[in-house]
């Protein structure tokens, strides 16, 4: 009865899907699916019709996604590459074409984003581009992230574009040449003209904080606390206590003998 | 159940507001009811979150990671699948999915600190400490769970060190107050059993003598990096014991640790000193002095494997006599288990073989062995009971020179406490302590029991 019902159902789809071409067309155009938001976060096609996403929502090749103060946004493009968006940020999806041919070039315009790569670019590199104001990005099977400050990143930091590499490698270039930043490695680009600086580590405060990493920050605890412990002292990074307890126990012992 | 509904509103699915593109909407409708039939047609798709979420309960995340991955194209931006997602990911070895993956469950469900506590660790398996921190932390401030509170501070410390240059801190302050039945420690006996050829008795007030106390403890730590996996850590710790009446019997302890660390992809190792000093009602009476070594092992993600290794000086120093060198050897697991009261226990077995720096008094040194167990449960939110059992048994060198015999005893120690967290700083607990030693020298035979509450609090 049951495969009956759904052989009808496959062939009602079948006509659905023959006279659904207008829909088809705005399908051939879609470049992923919004998987989260919060917030306001926009999308706006080059004609200039905007339109607000939330979760579910198709991302179309040529929006421009923007996240306003306190959104954050993440989607999925087709190829698998995910992107995420904190507040204040904008993103250009130049052109994106998937499965065949491939090609996904992209432009930050304004703030951060953090992205895993998906198919585009494994083949070939020069199918993928990430580009801004100061340096173009290439992947090599990659979870990297970007911060564009133009005057709107917090007090001491420099203008240009800072890079943080968590996953595989990417190819930064510009007017003074190509750089390779590996996994585990954050730099530093002034402008177009100047070469990458490499830098142990990014200040925190330059990444838009996301809603979902509190106010916390920094200072953890540096010992564990062990609920047991009656005197309310601790050992120091977990260090197994025998050496502490030791003492305490003896002294005991021989406090008794000795008096 | 309301704030659930809230959630599944805001999933992909069932979101009442679901935007579409401009052109076509009606069309692209039709295409997601059709799209919603063909999913009701085809039982794989229904049964694979299930079937996701048994394999991530019997912790089989590899299968886990590739049934995911088939499943993602459909589910991903589903909370469940999401969680579970991350769960497999980061359990793989693919923290950046994982990443990505719980920060979308914490876009949808901000206070699921289930998933905060698992992303801090994708997080700081991308390197990313300070975010990872800053996750914990948030856990720390607004979870109730005790459990979640506990794991949270267990990942705070065992955090790899902060990124270089950084120096954390922290310091607790704890009183205690309570009762103890024997604050000598010594045998309730007026009068022994003699040794051969000699009458023993023991004068007024050296047998046990029972007393109210108050204890105030401390504790000051930092930690610095010196790299991406190495860090030097030291610290001050110790406390005041003071009895109501028994003034003779206070006791006073101060210690020092400093050391540095070495993080490897899945273990620690920590090579550090120690200076410890007792006093006896206020005058100095012992000290141990070691070097000391410890190797933690991660054996996934919350069971660790731990060896140390401690070489100690015992010195008196009134007593030089009884002066010995130590080497301590140790072996345990801590595990915590992903149950929801989130059960921990360690358990360490450990030898000592101590010898008397002065071969004439040979009978100060000793071989002991013991074991040592604790657990802890959540049975409610910020309630924490805990038991702590110790056991040891030590055979000393050479014969007794009042009793001629080789002195042995059997000790045993328990606690049984609870412990309430007024706040993700402060607790107040509350304890039960048993000790009781039996030696085949009656002088060194003795039971102790003490009851106390005690408040602490630590910052951060």
């Amino acid at each position: 009865m049951k495969k009956t019902l759904c052989r009808i159902v496959y062939a009602a789809l079948l006509g659905l899907v023959l006279g659904s071409t207008p829909a088809l067309a705005a399908a051939a155009n879609e470049a992923g699916k919004m998987l989260a938001t919060v917030g306001d976060v926009s999308a706006t096609q080059p004609d200039g019709v905007a339109r607000a996403l939330t979760a579910g929502a198709a991302v179309l090749s040529g929006d421009v996604i923007a996240t306003s103060a306190g959104a954050s946004a993440q989607w999925r493009y087709l190829d698998g590459t995910l992107v995420s968006l904190p507040a204040n940020s904008r993103l250009r999806i130049d052109e994106y074409l998937y499965p065949n041919p491939e090609r996904g070039f992209f432009s930050l315009l304004k703030g951060g984003l953090r992205t895993l790569s998906g198919s585009i670019g494994h083949k070939r590199r020069e199918d993928y581009r990430m580009a801004t104001p100061v340096a173009t990005i290439g992947i090599r099977g990659t979870d990297y992230q970007l911060r564009l400050c133009q005057d709107d990143c917090p007090l001491g930091s420099a203008n240009g574009l800072y890079l943080s590499v968590f996953e595989g490698a990417i190819e930064a270039s510009n007017d003074s040449g190509e750089f390779i930043l590996q996994a585990g490695e954050s730099a530093f680009i002034p402008d177009r003209q100047s070469s990458l600086q490499r830098k142990n580590e990014l200040p925190e405060q330059l990444f838009p904080s996301q809603p979902w990493h509190g106010a916390g920050g920094g200072g953890g605890a540096a010992a564990s606390s062990s609920p047991a412990s009656g005197a309310g002292t601790q050992s120091l990074l977990g260090i197994s206590g025998l050496a502490s307890g030791g003492l305490e126990f003896r002294a005991t012992d021989l406090v008794r003998c000795n008096r | 159940m309301k704030r659930h509904n809230d959630m599944l509103q805001r999933l992909p699915g069932n979101n009442p507001s679901r935007p579409t593109v401009c052109r076509g909407a009606g069309q692209l409708k039709l295409l997601g009811l059709a799209a919603a039939v063909l999913l009701i047609c085809n039982p794989v798709w229904g049964a694979g979150l299930d079937q996701l979420q048994q394999l991530v309960d019997d912790q089989q995340y590899e299968a886990a990671y590739e049934l995911a991955n088939t499943l993602n194209a459909q589910s991903a931006g589903q909370m469940q699948f999401d969680y579970l997602y991350g769960l497999a990911a980061l359990e793989t070895g693919h923290a950046s999915q994982a990443v990505f993956a719980l920060e979308r469950v914490l876009m949808v469900e901000p206070d699921n600190h289930a998933a905060r506590l698992a992303l801090a660790r994708a997080y700081e398996r991308t390197g990313q400490l300070d975010l990872a921190r800053a996750l914990l932390n948030t856990v720390l401030e607004r979870e109730t769970n005790s459990g979640m509170v506990t794991l949270a501070r267990e990942r705070l410390a065992a955090l790899p060190s902060a990124k270089t240059g950084r120096t954390r801190w922290n310091a607790v302050l704890s009183l205690s107050l309570g009762y103890d039945s024997n604050v000598n420690a010594t045998t309730d006996l007026e009068q022994l059993p003699p040794p051969p050829a000699t009458i023993l008795s023991l004068s007024p007030g050296a047998n046990a003598q029972e007393d109210g106390f108050a204890r105030l403890g401390f504790a000051l730590n930092a930690e610095r990096a010196l790299g991406a996996r190495s860090f030097v850590f030291g610290g001050v710790d110790g406390y005041e014991n003071m009895n109501f009446h028994e003034h003779d019997f206070d006791t006073t302890q101060v210690g020092f640790t400093g050391g540095g660390g070495f993080d490897g992809e899945s273990s620690r190792l920590l090579l550090y000193a120690t200076h410890q000093r007792l006093l006896l009602d206020h005058a100095s009476y012992l000290s141990l002095t070691a070097p000391g070594a410890e190797w933690q092992w991660r054996l996934g993600t919350d069971r660790r494997l731990v060896l140390s290794a401690l070489y100690a000086g015992y010195r008196y120093d009134d007593l030089s006599e009884r002066d010995t060198n130590a080497l301590v050897v140790s072996a345990g697991l801590r595990q915590t288990l992903s149950w929801s009261s989130a059960p921990r226990f360690s358990a360490f077995l450990y030898h000592g073989d101590e010898d008397a720096r002065d071969s004439r008094f040979d009978y100060y040194g000793r071989r002991y062995y013991g074991l040592e167990f604790k657990a802890s449960f959540n049975v409610a939110a910020r309630h924490t009971p805990y038991l702590n059992l110790r056991w040891q048994s030590s055979d000393y060198n050479g014969l007794d020179p009042l009793y001629a015999v080789a002195r042995s005893d059997d000790y045993w120690r328990t606690s049984l406490g609870w412990t309430y967290r007024l706040s993700p700083q402060a607790d107040l607990g509350l304890e039960f302590e048993h000790t009781r030693n039996k030696s085949d020298i009656d002088l060194y035979t003795f039971e102790r029991s003490r009851a106390f509450v005690t408040s602490r609090y630590e910052w951060r």
